[in-house]
């Protein structure tokens, strides 16, 4: 990162590299939707690179980067520029349901599991910004808590509270969907 | 629910306790149907969101992102390490020895007999003077390319349109 603060595409394009996927990854699970996600991805590095003399060795150059990341999508959510899309309310007659991957829109892969995307789509949405973020980093980029405390510069408790609500809330979507609770999901099936 | 503990168990399943708060949830467990209901639901929950597909950013990201850099204007930093360089160095060093020279000059006839040997002689007076608009690159002294090539471009150096 020190090499990058100095200029150094080719370290630049190595970190990118490394780290292309879960910040893609972040910002699609943080506004659910492929193109702006990649749209956020783009600004995330481009503003990595424009800010990496601020980084400091003493930081986890990952804490460093989502927290660069939360700032960017939070700040593009409520500037109006994204607006988190709501799975739940599905798309229009003939319109695919939006999905995570590629392979999700694979023949072989099952409706069942296009719909527990859609589902999880549906309860992200549905938290506040700060508990989707934590959860985001918790069950998709596979971050401590401690880690995601420097991030989001909260207390371990209070990011334990965080993914605690976000975690019962998706876990109870997740189970209503499963018991087939969800019927507006269902019935696009 | 109500149980007090019921907020821990999240951070239980993630093994995120340390060991007496993961003692205590474990006996609280053993007694309590609902807590118990909820860590099960919790667990479910972990393993079903592992099984989801990950997210594939698509095969143009990387070039659009080095595009990006390319295209936008350099920063302030990036400016200022290029004026560092040493090959920049060097006439920024000619220039602050004319304004030198000038401040010295302007302090009194005197005080020309401070100044260093090699602008002693009046013409290099001048051309220390002069330095912005002068372009015979042999009396200032500039014989590599390199620094000839600066001076050329000292505008686009400093960033003037």
């Amino acid at each position: 990162m020190l090499r990058v603060a100095g200029g150094d595409r080719l370290a630049f394009a190595s970190l990118f590299d490394r780290h292309q996927r879960g910040v893609a990854q972040f910002a699609f699970r943080f506004v659910g939707d492929r193109a702006r996600a990649e749209e956020l991805a783009q600004d995330i590095f481009v503003k990595l690179y424009r800010n990496a003399s601020r980084y400091r060795p003493s930081a986890k150059f990952k804490t460093f980067l989502y927290r660069v990341a939360a700032n960017h999508c939070l700040n593009e959510v409520r500037r109006g520029e994204y607006r988190v899309k709501h799975v739940s309310e599905g798309p229009e007659e003939g319109e695919p349901l939006e999905t995570a991957a590629p392979e999700a829109d694979r023949p072989d892969m099952h409706l069942a599991g296009r719909q527990l995307e859609a589902a999880v789509g549906s309860a992200l949405a549905a938290l506040s910004e700060r508990e989707r973020t934590a959860f985001t980093l918790c069950r998709f980029e596979g971050m401590a808590y401690l880690e995601i405390a420097e991030v989001l510069q909260a207390s371990e408790s209070a990011v334990k509270s965080l993914i605690h609500r976000a975690t019962l809330s998706v876990a109870r979507k997740i189970e209503a969907f499963q018991a087939g609770a969800d019927a507006p999901l269902r019935s696009r099936a | 629910m109500s149980c007090k503990l019921e907020t821990e168990l999240t951070a239980y399943v993630d093994e995120e306790l340390d060991a007496v708060q993961a003692k205590t949830v474990r006996a609280h467990l053993t007694e309590c149907a609902d807590c118990r209901a909820t860590e099960a639901l919790l667990r479910r929950t972990v393993e079903v969101l592992g099984t989801l597909p990950a997210f594939e950013p698509s095969v143009g990201l990387r070039r659009t992102v080095l595009s990006r850099l390319d295209a936008a204007p350099p920063s302030l930093g990036e400016r200022l390490r290029a004026w560092l360089r040493p090959g920049v160095l060097f006439p920024s060093t000619v220039g602050l020895l004319a304004a030198a020279a000038v401040a010295l000059y302007i302090a009194g006839p005197g005080a020309k007999k401070n100044l260093p040997s090699e602008l002693q002689d009046s013409t290099a007076l001048d051309v220390a003077m002069n330095f912005d608009v002068a372009t015979d690159y042999d009396v200032l002294g500039l014989d590599s390319p390199e620094d000839v090539e600066v001076v050329a471009r000292l505008d686009e150096l400093e960033g003037r349109p």
